[in-house]
């Protein structure tokens, strides 16, 4: 897991230390296409927060990853039977499944 | 006025409105960022001589329930308020990185009453979750990022009130439980421009779930896993992959999006206990700016998850996991809609959603599935920017669920319960 972390940072410091300083060109705020054009700094900026929420579906079941005035916008997902083997009373025994 | 009558009255006063905003002539949209069916929040763009920026963000939620059935006597009542807070930073170091730091937490308070039972209730804060996202734009035509997310255990596993019983709907809340243990979570991903406003991005994510305790069924005198005072419980880790596509241009904005997640066992004291299947998730949303004032959102999800596999024979000590008969898992379907009129820097709309689950989970002791719940909301929010870095958004919806009621409803045998209440939410946000 400590691995998988380290390895996910390293590739992208790796990418930093290579390209050195900042370009010559016009900042784009969010980045450029194949062409140099700059892309859309909202649907970019909307877009990776997105997937990083969808790729964390159960990090945590009472803080999720955005903040409170967009808890609307991310319906986390929802799992009532796991709600109910971790916070369900009585507790679910082991081959007794409680809904 | 019957739920009913107020339910269309809703409807056919949003299909008016929007009939009646569309008359106006469309012109050049300046307010794109209102039409995303993503959240406002994401469409703040940071200026390119700003390159530190600190938001916080808080509100208060309230969210108050009556449940009562026709077939069943008696009634229970119950009232949570919920204090989010959150903050992010966001840093641009020089060109080619960005930064992005967010932390939240907050506080709960939860307050019970029936009909046949004393009242009680619980206070505490949550679990801490922190996150860090780093971009690289060094490339033309990709922009990678990697994640980092944990979730802190400040909150409350292992409670002895009896709330526990009966925990607040996750449905209405948007929360599960009261906390859980240290679960860290890496992402990886790209954001891949076929056009300049047209961006398909890929994601790949893995949780490790740490173990916490909670109470037990406290029968000692039986010697299995599962079965002491306390229990240690081990969530599986889940591995997530995702892709969506999105567009942004003058008046219409689009996005749709799909995951898969695959979940590891989840043990009890050490042994096997269940292990999820797998789950689909698929949304949709779409936003259109009618004129200058009116913008629209409708947004769309679907989500089915698989059989669950369970211990075989766990009494002989036979933990070797098999999978389910019937599925113990419900599939959702939710539809929400959004109309927002801006005049100068305030902002207000109606709103609505609808949640359909086809049925809750599976009995083993009555060998039945549980019954289906359908969820109505109808309100009204609204927002204000008091200058450039404060504003201030307030929301009020009438809540309608009914468990048991659907397609394939009433299932025999089991109860319908009708669920009434109000959800109430004041926030505020403030950049610097």
């Amino acid at each position: 897991m400590t691995r998988t972390a380290s390895v996910s940072y390293a590739i992208v410091l790796a990418c930093v230390l290579a390209a050195g300083t900042a370009r010559a060109e016009t900042p784009c705020g969010e980045g450029r296409m194949k062409s140099g054009e700059c892309i859309n700094p909202v649907l970019a900026r909307a877009m990776r927060h997105d997937a990083i929420v969808r790729a964390q579906p159960k990090i945590s079941l009472t803080a999720p990853l955005n903040l409170p005035s967009e808890d609307r916008f991310y319906p986390a997902a929802r799992d009532h039977h796991e709600e109910s083997a971790f916070y369900g009373f009585p507790a679910e025994r082991p081959g007794i499944p409680r809904p | 006025m019957s739920s009913n009558g107020f339910r269309v009255s809703i409807a056919a006063g949003l299909l008016l409105m929007t009939a009646l905003s569309s008359l106006s002539p469309a012109v050049a949209q300046e307010q794109t960022t209102q039409q995303l069916p993503l959240p406002t929040g994401q469409a703040q763009t940071q200026s390119a001589d700003k390159r530190w920026q600190v938001t916080l963000d808080s509100a208060w939620n309230s969210f108050s329930t009556t449940t009562t059935s026709p077939t069943v006597a008696g009634w229970s009542k119950s009232v949570t308020n919920y204090f989010p807070v959150g903050m992010q930073f966001v840093g641009i170091p020089n060109d080619a990185l960005k930064i992005e730091f967010g932390l939240r937490s907050g506080y709960l308070d939860v307050r019970q009453r029936s009909s046949s039972a004393a009242d009680f209730g619980y206070s505490g804060w949550t679990d801490t979750s922190i996150n860090t996202t780093l971009t690289y734009y060094g490339f033309d035509g990709f922009q990678p990022f990697a994640s980092l997310a944990a979730n802190l255990p400040t909150g409350q596993s292992n409670i002895v009130s009896a709330t526990v019983k009966t925990p607040a709907d996750s449905d209405v809340t948007q929360i599960s439980g009261l906390g859980e243990g240290f679960n860290l979570g890496p992402t990886l991903g790209v954001n891949v421009p076929i056009t300049k406003d047209l961006l398909a991005t890929l994601s790949a994510g893995y949780t490790s779930r740490g173990n916490f305790i909670r109470s037990g069924v406290n029968a000692i005198f039986i010697n299995q896993p599962g079965f002491g005072p306390l229990q240690d419980i081990k969530p599986g880790d889940v591995t997530t992959v995702s892709a969506a596509i999105g567009y942004q241009s003058g008046a219409w904005s689009f996005q749709a999006s799909s995951s898969f997640s695959y979940e590891g066992v989840t043990t009890v004291d050490g042994a096997n206990f269940y292990q999820t299947g797998g789950r689909y998730a698929l949304s949709a949303g779409l936003g259109y700016a009618w004129n200058e004032a009116w913008s629209s959102k409708i947004s769309s999800s679907f989500s089915h998850t698989g059989k669950n596999r369970y211990p075989l024979a766990p009494a002989a000590g036979n933990f070797q996991l098999a999978q389910e008969f019937f599925n113990t898992n419900s599939d959702a379907v939710s539809v929400a809609f959004d109309t927002t009129y801006r005049a100068g820097a305030f902002a207000i709309g109606p709103t609505a959603s609808y949640l359909y689950r086809d049925h809750n989970g599976y009995d083993s002791d009555t060998a039945q599935f549980l019954s289906a719940k359908t969820k109505w909301t109808a309100g009204a929010a609204a927002q204000y920017a008091a200058n450039d870095m404060v504003s201030l958004n307030a929301r009020a919806e009438r809540l309608w669920m009914t468990t048991n009621a659907g397609p394939f409803a009433p299932l025999p045998g089991v109860p319908q319960f009708n669920i009434d209440g109000w959800i109430i939410s004041v926030g505020g946000k403030a950049q610097f």
